[in-house]
């Protein structure tokens, strides 16, 4: 080979390198004007808009791909591949929709979920950040771009399964909730049955509320209670639902930035010399938070779907009225009648202190006497 | 056999190749049971990671084009802005948009900031543009959610440079929760920003502007006269929004470092989007980021710690000194500026010490350590058989 030749071929190599790093180099943008930057970002949300729609598209047909009619129980359609979930999970998941099937009658009834029932994608994902870290989980989703997807982590059970499936059911069964009931509960209407921990944070929420009208609820007015729920007209929140004591706890509960002289100066005013009239201006300074939480207000709710039976649910996407009169007319009772019953199941969910029992007398007798005998024994 | 080096270092290595075939995972994409549908999959996670791009680069370009669009409106009303003296308090240009409720708070909240600082306002003029943040398109085109953010109020400051008189415009975005009444701006969101700085103590002097623009203000977002750090302070005062643990520079600072503490106010102070995002196709923008919350750190609150330990009367001179930031300070409390700074992250976060750090007990456990080693070793080894 000739020496010019050897030459070229020996710099090919650097200078295909050097060119590609140079091309590659990410190009550093220098300060734009307002109307160019607004071009930049006009056409990157364009092409976000199309890069969304192509994964969509393709979700779409990932989802074709699965059979149509894997398995039907009641209302509840499940589309997955036996050969993606192997034997195994397969058994699995059939156990977890015969039991989803039961308790979805039993809790949603006559509830409109889907068009002709719900159906339910179920695939297997290897769930992890890396791939050779991850393990695997089951992916639930309602079908149709819904958007919402639940992991069941492992070890997949019949009954982790189950509750997802029901879980996701409960999302179409909510859908028709009237926005001010929504908005009432604090966009917070789970379709699920109340358990005992729900009822007994209700009633610590309502025992140890700071607010006069909850007081005047758990001494028996059904008025207050309504009125701790956030169920009827206030025009003075503050004074209706707050003594000045209270207005004192509410602003003694914030985290004030002392990074204002005057406002740390007005808190501890309140706070500490409670001069009334500072902490009615500073509670009057933001908004008055409803006596009875969020969750609280979601126990009244899903009494009220109990309450209502089979047809709860229907009856709730189709009533009108204040909130009160809605959950009033699902339940079937008058609306007094609804307070009061979850009142009373409230009330009976208070937790009770400790009880010393029979053993624990006797134990401690035993350590008191043995005790009294050890030290008359050292005296002698 | 014996066991040469060569022979030691090839059964390690055949060793690890055992163990790496026995024990690490297969690869699950080639597994038919392992994914859903592989050859979708693999498309699905890189349009996926194509999205993440250009949501981040959509987000980067928001934040420009609002600074850039802020300083146009700056520039556009500036006329209306000077009309009002310094001594009346700023002047407040409202958007058309915001309604009555939400300019009387912001009024309201102004001058109660001013009021808060007694005789140190009005020193030079300040402007004020307030917008709502509830766009949802832009040209047709869907502004995804995030984009609109705060939900309360966002403010920041643009540097002091667009209106004919050279004031210090804040900038006040209204939240979609504020104009719904579902809530509204606490009454300790102090609206004016950095400006409050301008308006406290005047314009600065030339070369503390140049710092101040070239750390896009990042070390003077809040002005407050509370007084000096209590724990109280120190914990609302230190958090991480401009700061994080693997902060060599700060940690050394600590370390009582001072070249790294006078490096660290050379720092330039970056929105956390420039900080985080490997996409240098949007420039960093020249106006400072906006903050959704009161504002937060140990950058953001530098300026405003030293008012309160040296004094507003200091601090005046300091701020308008025709020297550097560094020089100013000196001339004013005969410390350096790099021992202030380094007690501030002392008090802030504790001391630190670079280096290892031998203490006599550490030392003293290690000797006798070594010496028990060698006491059992010379009581129970084995001594050589002689032949």
């Amino acid at each position: 080979m000739s020496e010019p030749r050897r030459v070229v071929r020996g710099l090919t190599l650097p200078l295909a390198i050097a060119l590609a790093s140079v091309m590659a180099a990410p190009r550093v943008s220098t300060a734009q004007s307002t109307a160019q930057y607004r071009a930049r970002l006009i056409a990157a949300l364009r092409d976000r808009h199309a890069l969304r729609d192509s994964l969509d598209a393709l979700h779409a047909h990932r989802i074709a791909e699965v059979p149509p009619d894997s398995m039907s129980s009641g209302r509840l359609h499940v589309r997955y591949s036996k050969a993606t979930l192997g034997p195994s999970l397969d058994a699995t998941l059939r156990g977890a929709v015969r039991q989803a099937a039961g308790d979805v009658d039993a809790e949603f009834g006559d509830a409109q979920i889907g068009d002709s029932g719900a159906v339910l994608v179920v695939s297997r994902v290897n769930w992890g950040m890396f791939t050779a870290l991850g393990f695997d989980a089951v992916l639930v989703e309602l079908s149709g771009g819904r958007g919402r997807m639940s992991p069941v982590r492992s070890p997949i059970t019949e009954r982790k399964l189950a509750d997802a499936l029901v879980d996701m059911i409960g999302t179409l069964a909510t859908d028709g909730v009237p926005a001010n009931v929504s908005r009432w509960a604090g966009y917070h209407t789970p379709a699920r049955p109340l358990t005992h921990d729900d009822w007994e944070a209700a009633a610590l929420d309502l025992a140890t509320s700071n607010s006069s009208v909850a007081r005047t609820c758990y001494s028996g007015s059904v008025a207050g209670c309504e009125s701790a729920l956030g169920l009827t007209t206030v025009r003075d929140s503050l004074s209706e639902w707050y003594t000045p004591e209270g207005w004192r706890a509410l602003v003694a509960s914030w985290n004030v930035q002392p990074g204002d002289p005057a406002l740390a100066a007005a808190h501890a005013e309140c706070v500490d010399k409670k001069v009334m009239a500072t902490c009615e201006r500073l509670a009057r300074s933001r908004p008055v938070p409803v006596p009875l939480d969020m969750a609280t207000r979601s126990t009244l709710f899903n009494l009220a779907i109990a309450r209502g039976g089979r047809s709860a649910y229907a009856k709730l996407r189709s009533a009108h009225g204040t909130p009160l009169e809605v959950l009033s007319a699902v339940a079937g009772i008058a609306p007094d009648a609804l307070v009061d019953d979850w009142r009373t199941h409230t009330l009976a969910s208070v937790p009770h202190g400790v009880r010393p029992g029979a053993a624990e007398a006797t134990v401690l007798l035993a350590w008191t006497a043995l005790f009294g005998f050890a030290a008359t024994r050292r005296r002698s | 056999m014996t066991v040469t080096p060569m022979r030691w270092a090839s059964a390690c290595v055949l060793a690890c190749l055992v163990l790496g075939v026995l024990l690490l995972p297969p690869d699950p994409s080639p597994d038919q049971f392992a994914e859903w549908s592989p050859r979708w999959t693999a498309h699905e996670q890189t349009l996926t990671k194509q999205l993440n791009a250009r949501q981040i680069h959509s987000r980067m370009l928001a934040t420009a084009y609002q600074a850039a669009s802020d300083a146009d409106v700056a520039r556009r009303v500036a006329a209306q802005l000077a009309s009002a003296s310094a001594r009346n308090g700023p002047s407040i240009w409202f958007d058309s948009d915001v309604p009555a409720s939400a300019r009387s708070r912001v009024s309201q909240l102004i001058a109660a900031e001013q009021t808060s600082r007694g005789s140190w306002r009005g020193k030079s003029p300040v402007g004020v543009l307030v917008f709502t943040d509830t766009a949802a398109t832009l040209a047709g085109a869907r502004l995804p959610w995030g984009f609109n953010g705060p939900l309360i109020a966002s403010t920041t400051m643009l540097r002091a440079t667009p209106g004919a008189d050279g004031r210090c415009v804040a900038v006040v975005r209204i939240g979609r929760r504020v104009l719904r009444g579902e809530d509204s701006i606490p009454s300790d969101r102090h609206l004016l920003d950095g400006c409050a700085f301008y308006d406290a103590f005047g314009s600065p002097g030339a070369q503390i502007r140049a710092w101040m623009d070239s750390s896009t203000a990042g070390f003077g977002r809040d002005l407050s006269f509370a007084p000096p750090d209590s724990a109280t302070v120190k914990q609302s005062r230190w958090g991480f929004y401009d700061f994080w643990y693997s902060d060599w520079r700060f940690a050394r600072c600590a370390g009582n470092d001072l070249p790294e503490c006078s490096a660290l106010l050379r720092m330039p102070t970056v929105s956390w989007q420039w900080r985080w995002a490997n996409d240098l196709s949007v420039p960093v923008p020249a106006e400072p980021q906006a903050y959704n919350y009161p504002t937060p750190g140990f950058n953001a609150t530098l300026l405003d710690a030293m008012v309160r330990e040296i004094g507003p009367e200091r601090f005046e001179r300091v701020w308008q000194s025709p020297k550097s930031i560094d020089s100013a300070y000196f001339d004013v409390t005969g410390e350096s500026l790099a021992s202030w700074v380094h007690r501030r992250a002392v008090t802030l976060d504790g001391p630190y010490h670079i280096g290892p750090l031998p203490t006599t007990t550490t030392a003293i456990l290690t000797i006798v350590t070594i010496a028990c080693a060698l006491a059992l070793s010379a009581r129970f080894a084995r001594r050589p058989v002689s032949a």
